[in-house]
């Protein structure tokens, strides 16, 4: 949950949130200083009846000659009354029930929801009219009434949220270290988890007030206060003759509720991020036009990247998460892209198939696929109204996300959706065909042929994971781009299916790039390895070298912080500081904050990129010294 | 050898599947799952344990019930001797001093809505312990243990400043502050990063040294185990396989499945490109536990014997032992798929 400040804050940026808080707090300071207006008593009957608004009596006069507005303003205080009574009676009553039913489960939970349900099952006014027609009609009843039939709204978001909330470790944790059930519940739970239920309060509370007036419309409602609902009543009878005197009272609860329901709403959506429009509105990119030098068909390499950059923009924050990255790779190679979380290396994948969130731009850069170009000094490249990327995705440029396992559909069986998907790209091939593709395909991978007729859910993740990468080489495409494939799998599996790709790939002469957080899979996986630090790839060469020879202070001591199960046991090397985002424009070298051989140079000015070994750079003034110097003993 | 800390015997852990409305339909209401099928373990007064097994193998449930967060079907937590399986009210408050939690996931190990400082001294607070005064010296001094220094402006932060690396210290200084004889840490470094990893990793050597707890220390990873631990168990579907000194088992395992682990586990080093064991069988079994041996379904030396009997525990001498019918010989030999 936000700090109340921090909500405010957002509150107010929102003219909406703006206006309804500032017209809430307007009702509520006249509510608490009606007696002090020096208005007339809204209960005297003194002046003419029927006196139309403007002078002395601004709203004017009723049938009984009592001041419209005075009573108005009087009728605010028991609207308000009544909508913070049953609110915060309801909350309250739904808080406590809601945080037992989801805290202990079980029974009590059964028992406890079954009683939600009822009460929600009952029409809310029915019961309402049937209390205050059996009890009597005081504004303390009317308030219980209301929130007899509102509690069972706080209660079960109260009880999802428990849900959720539970399991969460600092819960946990405070249960571990002693924490009675009773003590986390009021000191962790029902202060993280009331930030929703507040937000529905603002709506109940316009419920209540619209509830009040309906009933004293009927005249059920409480006798002795001034209630707009009385005055609607009353007023209706003499619509013709002197409308101001419903008028008044409607305008002012359609005020007041609409601004209660609109207030809600914009907590709500301060207080939920993902309402926030972080990916921002789809939009139209501007796009170039293919080069006029292109070359027809050149073999090799298959992908030519040179100084391409993305940049995401947060609020007003621009990060530059790929932040000039060139390499190129000939066909049948094998890439790994490694790097700590937040590098930039999922970026590099989805840059290379242009598949970037709405609040990301490309700022620059040139990628060639194929010989072909696809994108142009950071724009797209389209071709007769198409973007040529579309026509290259999945056909040609394939992809494996670690979560392609859930992307299966539940409800057909797998063979159906690859026959399916292979006929969308393939529109010539009949069923048969297409069925025969899908099963070679499932030999390639290692899978019984009968499984295709499985549904997913009768598959394991590590089959899923296998199917969906039969998927994305049903047609045959040239490159596959791998984003931690196996990261959600178990070690054995993991270690099979990386097997697999390994071998998939020097049989198909695909070209692959593995985008993985660990070395050790890069490292039986791919023949170069490029590794990235904040938007850069700051080392990169063969995997043999990169392991046995690193030339980046960042390469080393990713690689001695590495436990190892062979080596001999050595204390593992730790890197201070955290990994960062490039925000702004970096001087200097941008690992030399965590450096431990940074000097006045690494701070001031931007290392080259240093050409070791044949197919060996690494971005560091030091570079050569590094490459001269074995890494540390691992004796 | 150091005494026996906390010892864990015969534990069994059956989860009743629910009479859920859904059961109705779908005519599934089974016997239950059962996670944790009658595993004995010691952890030793400052040592070491660590428990090795991929997701389903029960290692969670084990730390769990290690903690007395959740009570065993069956079997007995004893704790510095005494049987503290069924302890409720004061009893369990002390227990708990004794024992801490240390949990995988540092993003939400702390409640968003505290400073640092409140959440590390809530132990302090919640056992009545010290004056509000002496709870924040107390508070300062572990946070810079934990190496969060200046312990006084990280005391005052919120988590959402922290970054991942740095909230895994301030849950580590909360585990620690009661100055606990065991920690429980499940998975506490597998969602950091490379970089910041070994240095939580060293932290808590350092901080064991110092302080001499034991920890019992729950991982999916062997070189991590390897790492930290003076002995591995390593669990399979509910129980565990193998058990021993660390450089012990990792250099003669006796168990298959040990070994297939330990050939699962990419090499990084320059020229040392393992040779890689195919395994049969797919994923943990979601239907149950097997018969006779629990991993003959996937192991590539499984014989008649393996489908019918359920091999006991074979000693390898020096604590070693594996529960395989060919221990013996696995561990002389390593895999070897028998004609």
């Amino acid at each position: 949950m936000l700090a109340p400040r921090r909500l405010l804050t957002l509150l107010l940026q929102n003219p909406t949130s703006a206006a309804s808080l500032f017209l809430v707090l307007f009702a509520l300071a006249i509510a608490i200083l009606a007696p002090f207006l020096g208005l007339p008593d809204p209960g005297q009957m003194a002046a003419k009846p029927y006196l139309p608004p403007g002078g002395e009596h601004w709203l004017g006069t009723d049938n009984f000659g009592r001041d419209v507005l005075s009573r108005v303003i009087w009728g605010t205080r028991v609207a308000l009354l009544v909508a913070v009574g049953s609110a915060a009676l309801s909350i309250l009553v739904g808080v406590i029930a809601g945080s037992l039913a989801g805290y202990y489960g079980g029974w009590l939970d059964s028992v406890l929801s079954r009683t939600f349900d009822v009460f929600l099952l009952i029409p809310t006014f029915f019961l309402v009219l049937l209390i205050v027609a059996l009890f009597g009609s005081s504004l303390t009843l009317v308030m219980i009434a209301i929130a007899l039939t509102a509690w069972p709204r706080s209660a079960r978001i109260m009880r999802s949220q428990v849900l959720s909330l539970k399991s969460r470790v600092y819960v946990q944790a405070a249960l571990a270290s002693g924490a009675s059930s009773s003590q986390t519940i009021v000191k962790h739970i029902v202060p993280n988890g009331i930030g929703p239920i507040i937000t529905d309060g603002t709506i109940l509370m316009g419920l209540a007030i619209l509830t009040e007036a309906g009933l004293s419309f009927l005249g059920l409602g409480d006798q002795n206060s001034v209630s707009w609902g009385r005055m609607i009543f009353e007023g209706q009878r003499q619509l013709r003759l002197a409308p101001w005197i419903s008028i008044a009272p409607g305008v002012a609860m359609l005020i007041l509720v609409a601004s209660l329901n609109l207030l809600g709403d914009g907590i709500n959506h301060a207080l939920n991020p993902q309402m926030r429009s972080r990916g921002g509105a789809p939009r139209r990119r501007p796009t170039a036009a293919p080069p006029a030098d292109e070359s027809p068909r050149p073999v090799s390499p298959i992908i030519e990247v040179d100084n391409l950059r993305l940049t995401y923009s947060v609020g007003t924050r621009r990060i530059h998460a790929v932040d000039g990255v060139s390499f190129t790779l000939p066909r049948g190679a094998s890439l790994g892209i490694v790097g700590e979380s937040g590098c930039g290396k999922s970026s590099l994948g989805s840059a290379l198939l242009q598949t970037i969130p709405n609040n990301a731009d490309f700022t620059g850069g040139t990628v060639r696929f194929d010989g072909q170009s696809i994108l142009r000094d950071g724009k797209p490249v389209s071709e007769r109204g198409r973007l040529r990327i579309q026509a290259l995705r999945w056909s040609r440029i394939s992809t494996i996300f670690q979560s392609s396992m859930n992307a299966l559909n539940p409800v057909t069986t797998i063979r159906k959706q690859m026959v399916a998907a292979y006929r969308l790209h393939r529109p010539k091939a009949g069923d048969a065909e297409a069925t025969a593709r899908v099963a070679e395909v499932f030999d390639l991978i290692g899978i019984p042929r009968h499984r295709m007729n499985a549904y997913p859910h009768q598959l394991s993740g590590g089959m899923r994971q296998r199917t969906m990468i039969a998927l994305s080489l049903i047609l045959e495409p040239d490159l596959v781009i791998a984003d931690e494939p196996t990261t959600a799998l178990d070690m054995l599996i993991q270690d099979q299916i990386l097997a697999e790709i390994d071998k998939l790939r020097r049989r198909l002469n695909l070209t692959l790039i593995l985008v993985s957080h660990d070395m050790g899979a890069v490292a039986e996986t791919c023949e170069m390895v490029a590794v990235m630090y904040a938007g850069r790839i700051v080392e990169m060469a063969p995997t043999a070298v990169i392991f046995g020879n690193p030339s980046h202070p960042y390469t080393r001591a990713l690689i001695d912080a590495l436990p190892s199960l062979r080596g001999p046991m050595k204390t593992l090397a730790t890197l201070p500081g955290e990994a960062f985002q490039p925000t702004e424009t970096i001087v200097g070298c941008r690992f030399a904050p965590r450096c431990r051989h940074a000097t006045d140079l690494c701070r001031t000015e931007a290392p080259p990129s240093v050409a070791l070994s044949s197919g060996h750079t690494a971005e560091c003034h030091y570079a050569r010294a590094f490459a001269a110097e074995p890494l540390r003993e691992h004796a | 050898m150091t005494k026996p800390l906390i010892e864990l015997s015969g534990l069994r852990m059956v989860y009743e599947s629910s009479h859920s409305f859904m059961s109705m339909f779908t005519g599934r209401s089974g016997p239950g799952v059962t996670a944790v099928d009658g595993i004995s373990l010691t952890v030793r007064s400052g040592e070491t344990t660590a428990i090795v097994g991929e997701s389903g193998s029960g290692k969670t449930t084990t730390g769990r019930i290690a903690t007395l967060q959740e009570r065993p079907t069956a079997g007995t937590v004893r704790f510095d001797g005494e049987d503290v399986t069924d302890l409720s009210g004061a009893a369990l408050k002390r227990f708990r001093r004794q024992v801490q939690m240390i949990f995988q996931n540092p993003y939400e190990a702390l409640d968003p809505r505290l400073t640092i400082g409140q959440s590390v001294g809530e132990p302090l607070r919640l056992h009545h312990l010290g004056s509000p005064g002496e709870r924040r010296a107390k508070v300062l001094k572990i946070l810079a243990e934990v190496e969060l220094r200046p312990a006084e402006a990280y005391a005052d932060r919120y988590p959402a400043d922290l970054s991942g690396g740095q909230l895994q210290r301030a849950a580590i200084a909360r585990a620690l502050i009661l100055e606990p004889k065991a920690v429980i840490a499940d998975e506490p470094v597998s969602m950091l990063d490379v970089s910041v990893r070994s240095g939580v990793m060293n932290l808590m050597r350092a901080l064991q040294s110092r302080m001499g707890m034991s920890y019992l220390y729950i991982t999916h990873d062997l070189a991590v185990a390897r790492y930290m631990a003076n002995r591995i168990a390593v669990m399979y579907l509910g129980a565990i396989v193998e058990e021993g000194p660390t450089e012990q088992l990792i250099a003669a395992s006796g168990h298959p499945y040990t070994r297939l682990l330990i050939s699962a586990v990419p090499e990084h080093h320059q020229g040392a490109r393992r040779r890689r064991v195919t395994l049969s069988g797919d994923a943990l079994s979601e239907t149950g536990i097997p018969a006779g041996c629990r991993f003959h379904t996937r192991c590539p030396m499984a014989q008649p014997v393996c489908r019918s009997v359920e091999p006991s525990r074979v000693s390898l001498g020096a604590g070693h032992e594996a529960a395989c019918h060919f221990a013996t010989d696995v561990a002389r030999n390593g895999l070897t798929v028998a004609a």
